[in-house]
């Protein structure tokens, strides 16, 4: 049995030995970190958004304000839109109160000037569709231009600020990695020392139980050497009964036990 | 195909106004550099995080013999004391 104690006793001293004071609030202390770390990253997330949305509002102003109104201004120049719409714009113009028919060098007459008149009606109603689809065709291309100029300036800005928004993430990310392995390593050093606590609190009755054991044991062997001395019975058990009751206040004192 | 080709007139448009264009541009590449947060090599710090993390594990691991050792000397104790 003192064996099995000695043996637990010096395992637990190994245990112990080289332990650090560490109180719980260093855990707590770790978890605010963490979350101040996640609030900081947010925060400078959001600050980028922030500059390069006013950057993205920098160019649609531009776009809307400056550079759209000059292209229009030379594209409603542009030779082939001018061309076709000024010979759509005169056709379509053509009223028939405007119009004197002759044929072979006399005014035509009814009903023929009126079938002539209409044919003319028609041709002119005819220019007047390819008037809108002249000015649809060039508004759709004007557009087209104007989309792919802003565009054009838009992207650089998205994709440097997606770059920025991933650097940042991944530094805060190796802090957030950096964190959460000492956040466990303290945990794991708490939850050590609480039990090694634990294990000293018990250890202080080991001890007792072991001091206890060796009064025992050293009061068995005088006993017995009581009991075998050559001694008159008289005197055997004067011994014996002195030296059982120095026993007792000797296994009263190795068990901690201060009364009398 | 569009009908009307009207790159000619977005080009001059660009030209007109390349003062403006060029000012509406994102941060250069070296002022960007100032800007970002110099990384940590990442090996060093897998290293670095691997070591902290074994040694948890390793206090973790003595927790729990401390908690078993602290159940053997109750056992030890009860029966200890009641030969006493």
């Amino acid at each position: 049995m003192n064996k099995t104690l000695s043996s637990v006793l010096l395992t637990v001293a190994i245990i112990t030995s080289g332990c650090v004071s560490i109180p719980k609030e260093t855990v707590e202390l770790s978890e605010v970190t963490d979350q101040q770390i996640t609030e900081l990253n947010k925060s400078h997330v959001r600050f980028v958004a922030l500059y390069y949305g006013k950057l993205r509002d920098d160019v649609n102003n531009f776009i809307d304000t400056k550079w759209a109104p000059l292209f229009l201004s030379k594209a409603v120049n542009n030779e082939g839109f001018r061309k076709d719409l000024d010979a759509a714009y005169i056709t379509s113009n053509i009223k028939a109160s405007d119009i004197s028919v002759t044929w072979k060098g006399n005014a035509l007459e009814e009903p023929q000037k009126n079938v002539v008149l209409q044919g003319v009606a028609q041709a002119v109603t005819d220019e007047k569709g390819k008037l809108g689809k002249t000015l649809l065709d060039w508004s759709e291309e004007a557009q087209s231009q104007i989309n792919k100029k802003r565009q054009e300036l838009l992207k650089p800005i998205y994709e440097q600020e997606k770059m920025v928004v991933d650097e940042i993430n991944g530094a805060f990310l190796d802090l957030q990695r950096s964190q959460g392995a000492i956040k466990g390593y303290l945990a794991s050093a708490v939850k050590l020392k609480e039990k090694n606590d634990e294990v000293l609190r018990k250890l202080g009755v080991l001890e007792k139980v072991g001091n206890v054991m060796n009064v025992v044991s050293d009061a068995n062997s005088k006993l017995s050497s009581i009991l075998q001395s050559k001694d008159d019975t008289k005197q055997v058990l004067q011994d014996f009964a002195a030296q059982t009751d120095q026993t007792k206040v000797r296994i009263k004192k190795a068990a901690g036990d201060t009364t009398q | 195909m569009a009908k009307y080709d009207l790159r000619k007139e977005a080009e001059e448009t660009d030209i007109q106004l390349s003062a403006i264009i060029a000012k509406l541009g994102v941060l250069g590449k070296s002022e960007i550099e100032k800007l970002l947060p110099k990384r940590t090599d990442q090996k060093a710090l897998s290293r670095l995080i691997k070591a902290v993390n074994d040694s948890a594990g390793e206090n973790n691991k003595m927790a729990v013999l401390s908690e078993r050792l602290g159940g053997i000397s109750a056992a030890v104790r009860d029966v200890v004391l009641k030969l006493v």
